[in-house]
């Protein structure tokens, strides 16, 4: 329970600083959301009739402050150009952007697991340095540069899968499904290279270790070695890399959800930072800051579910 | 035994006769049913007249499947009838008594009629609504409904400009519900008589509209279901509609328009348009205070080469923005001797500011422009700015040259008028004359349109001659399609008319 609300204290915290710093920053930017709102055709007074209405005549610690304890009474406030609640907006969004991520980690995984465990045994092989030149590759190319590729590959040539658009998963799991592959191939593709060379290090290291060669003494088979002892001691740094990345994904789906027109919340965020839509900007900001920290904190029980020896030690503490 | 030459060619003929008929495939009529998938550029802000802000492409694309004008503005700028059936002026024009189509429901099954209209109207006209609308409608006093399907609309002075507004498929123009309005719910689930019955709008994602089964025109009506996905990015939106993703989409992008052009897989319908690209020079500011240096400027420029190296002749050329002809122009024709010439003659070093936007088109703008007043002897500074930075700096007058536009529109009268009538708030060149105030006033007065047109003119050579703005270059619209997709019909803003095709 103390473990628990520490975190708590340290998401306040970090929310406070994170929405604080937003708010400055979207403030200073040059530019004026009334004129983006009032068109070119608009004369001064009706931008400024805006400002009003919009309260953006107000000092800059009193509108921060409304806004913070109306976050906290559940009101994120509206969207300046569309008049959509922030909360709305950012939750009807956020499914398409969590599927991304998701689908994205479980692809690389599926790549950097097999990959790595592979290199892991057969290390300073062929196939290990087939491999380790593979990740070089992939891991040169951008995210935005590999969506392209895909597009042009998967969707104009082959015409296998679509090249934009989501649906959602009412219109059906595979329906669904598809409109994900490429972008979420697009991070995944980058993303196993670094999973998989963390994991083969790691496990070239645990595999000389005198348990694995007692238990291939006794005659275990290789399998079950590698998953049932080699695995879990070998995924620490792999599972801290995979909550890290999290948080990379979660900046480029920014990229990856405007060039496939994924209605996620990163596009929701850069249309409103060219728009200077300053409450949709603190929303998202908000809602991401709270994704990271409580990402984070299912990293740390991850490391307590597989390590006995922390989940002895917070026992203790 | 082999069959001769002849009478090989004849099967081949008989074969090719019954694969191919007289009139080829493309000769059948309207296909029933379908989905139309439409990419846009960007979301709708809202469909409510006073909340929403001014459309845009996109936003018509979506508004008039759902909402419809009173009258039916054509290209060639006739108005026909449509939710109204007959309008007619008193002796002084400054009253229009407008009989209204019997029979047309709301999609929430009111009945559409005179005081919804009115409501409409009114609702745009009071100053409380602060409506961003009533900028183009103050010429009209306001609007009474007289009987169930009459409605006399009272206006300040003559105004030309009633037809078009009537028209209009932005915001004022399409009829909405008034009581979905009054109970505040318009803006985001809009209620119209139009073809099509919003069905979903998915923010950032899509549109999804769905057939009216009691609309009052069925029969010009084919498709059972319209969705509008928004794809901002250009190229994407491209490329969707390459992979068939998207039947139709707009763009204004001149690789993707030349490369379309080439491509067999799509269809490119272009439609000329009003408006056009305006370049201003400040007249508040010395040096371009004096005529001399602003007609410099506009000889030393050129929009043929800006056409050529930014639009890559996607784009016409034109010496105003106006619908129709006018006999003089006085438009300043690339012309670097006399720029050079006038330079002399203004005597002293010419140093000059021009803000433009931070995209690659606005910087890419302004090299050339940098360049070609070199020629003439002219130092420009390029000052490039975030887009919302320049529309404040031209509004706060802090600027000495940039680009903008008229927007293309049924009446560029009022765009005019504000651009050059000196107590306009929109006046943003400072450029304030007695004559062109007269100018200005005749032609937002004047009592028919041919004396509209004319002064239209009138004002627009006096603009060129004394160089305040520069005209150019105009609009084209270019809307790309999938081979499949039918019924495309002339339009008008750049908005494809996407509720009256159908996918053959």
């Amino acid at each position: 329970m103390r473990y628990l609300l520490g975190r708590l204290r340290h998401l306040l915290i970090v929310l406070l600083a994170v929405t604080f710093l937003t708010f400055w920053l979207v403030n200073v930017l040059p530019g004026d959301v009334a004129y983006d709102i009032a068109g070119l055709d608009a004369s001064e007074e009706d931008v400024q009739q805006i400002r009003e209405e919009l309260g953006l005549d107000r000092p800059f610690l009193i509108r921060y402050w409304e806004w913070f304890t109306g976050v906290l009474r559940g009101d994120w406030g509206q969207s300046f150009r569309t008049g959509e609640r922030v909360a709305d907006a950012v939750l009807s969004r956020f499914p398409v952007s969590l599927e991304l991520v998701v689908l994205a980690q479980l692809f690389a995984v599926l790549l950097a697991v097999p990959l790595g465990i592979l290199s892991a045994l057969r290390s300073g092989r062929m196939l290990d340095r087939v491999v380790a030149v593979s990740s070089f590759l992939f891991l040169s190319v951008p995210a935005f540069m590999m969506a392209i590729l895909l597009i042009y590959v998967f969707g104009l040539w082959l015409g296998w899968l679509p090249v934009t658009g989501y649906e959602p998963p009412s219109a059906g799991l595979w329906t669904n499904l598809r409109t994900f592959i490429l972008p979420a191939l697009s991070f995944a593709l980058a993303e196993w290279t670094v999973l998989m060379r963390v994991l083969r290090a790691d496990m070239i290291g645990v595999l000389q270790e005198d348990y694995i060669a007692m238990a291939r003494a006794k005659g275990m088979p290789m399998w079950r070695i590698l998953w049932i002892h080699a695995m879990r001691p070998s995924s620490f740094s792999f599972i801290t890399l995979l909550g890290l990345q999290v948080g990379n994904l979660i900046g480029g789906s920014i990229i990856i959800e405007s060039i496939f027109a994924l209605p996620g919340v990163g596009r929701l965020l850069i249309g409103a930072i060219y728009a200077r839509d300053f409450m949709v900007i603190q929303g998202c900001v908000t809602f991401i800051a709270i994704a990271y920290v409580v990402i984070n904190f299912t990293v740390d029980l991850c490391y307590a579910l597989l390590d006995p020896r922390v989940r002895s030690q917070r026992a203790g503490a | 035994m082999k069959a001769s030459f002849g009478r090989r060619m004849l099967g081949a003929a008989v074969l090719g006769a019954w694969m191919f008929p007289a009139g080829g495939a493309g000769a059948a009529g309207p296909v029933n049913g379908g989905t139309l998938t439409v990419g846009l550029e960007t979301d709708v802000r809202g469909f409510d007249t006073v909340k929403g802000g001014v459309y845009g492409i996109s936003g018509r694309t979506v508004a008039g499947a759902i909402e419809e004008p009173l009258v039916y503005g054509t290209v060639e700028r006739e108005y026909k009838p449509h939710l109204a059936l007959s309008w007619e002026a008193n002796a002084n024009r400054t009253e229009w008594t407008v009989k209204l189509r019997k029979g047309v429901r709301f999609h929430d099954g009111k009945p559409f009629t005179a005081d919804a209209v009115a409501r409409h109207f009114n609702r745009i006209l009071d100053p409380k609504n602060k409506s961003r609308s009533r900028g183009f409608i103050t010429a009209v006093k306001g609007a009474r409904a007289v009987d169930e399907h009459t409605v006399v609309f009272t206006l300040k002075h003559p105004w030309e400009g009633f037809l078009p507004m009537l028209g209009g498929r932005d915001m004022g123009g399409l009829m909405e519900s008034p009581d979905q309005t009054a109970a505040g719910k318009q803006n985001r689930h809009p209620i119209g008589t139009g073809p099509f019955v919003f069905e979903e709008w998915r923010g950032g994602d899509r549109v999804v509209v769905k057939r009216n089964p009691d609309y009052w025109d069925k029969g010009k009506i084919h498709l059972e279901e319209i969705v509008y996905r928004i794809l901002p990015d250009p190229q994407t939106r491209y490329q969707s509609l390459r992979a068939g993703d998207v039947d139709l989409i707009w763009t204004d992008r001149a690789n993707s328009i030349i490369d379309a052009k080439k491509d067999r897989s799509v269809v490119v319908t272009e439609q000329k348009g009003a408006g056009s690209g305006l370049f201003l020079l400040n007249a508040s500011k010395p040096p371009l205070d004096d005529v001399r240096v602003r007609r410099a400027v506009g000889y030393a420029l050129s929009q043929k080469i800006t056409n050529k190296v930014l639009w890559k002749n996607t784009r016409p050329f034109a010496e105003h923005p106006l619908p129709h002809e006018c006999k003089v122009t006085n438009y300043l024709h690339h012309d670097v001797a006399k720029a050079k010439a006038l330079v002399a003659e203004y005597g002293k070093p010419i140093k000059l500011e021009m803000i433009h936007t931070t995209t690659p088109r606005g910087r890419e703008l302004g090299e050339i422009d940098q360049q070609l007043l070199k020629k003439a002897g002219i130092e420009l500074q390029l000052v490039p700015v975030d887009q919302n930075i320049l529309v404040k700096r031209v509004f706060t007058n802090n600027y000495m040259m940039s680009g903008w536009r008229v927007a293309d529109a049924n009446d560029i009268g009022p765009q005019l008028f504000g651009l050059s009538y000196s107590k306009s708030p929109y006046n943003i060149t400072r450029f304030k004359t007695k004559e062109l105030d007269q100018l200005s006033l005749a032609m937002r007065t004047a009592k028919s349109p041919e004396a509209r047109r004319q002064t239209e003119c009138a004002l627009i050579a006096y603009v060129n001659k004394n160089m305040n703005m520069r005209f150019g270059p105009g609009n084209q619209y270019y809307i790309v399609t999938r081979p499949g997709v039918k019924g495309m019909r002339p339009f008008t803003f750049g908005t494809a008319y996407v509720w009256y095709m159908w996918k053959g």
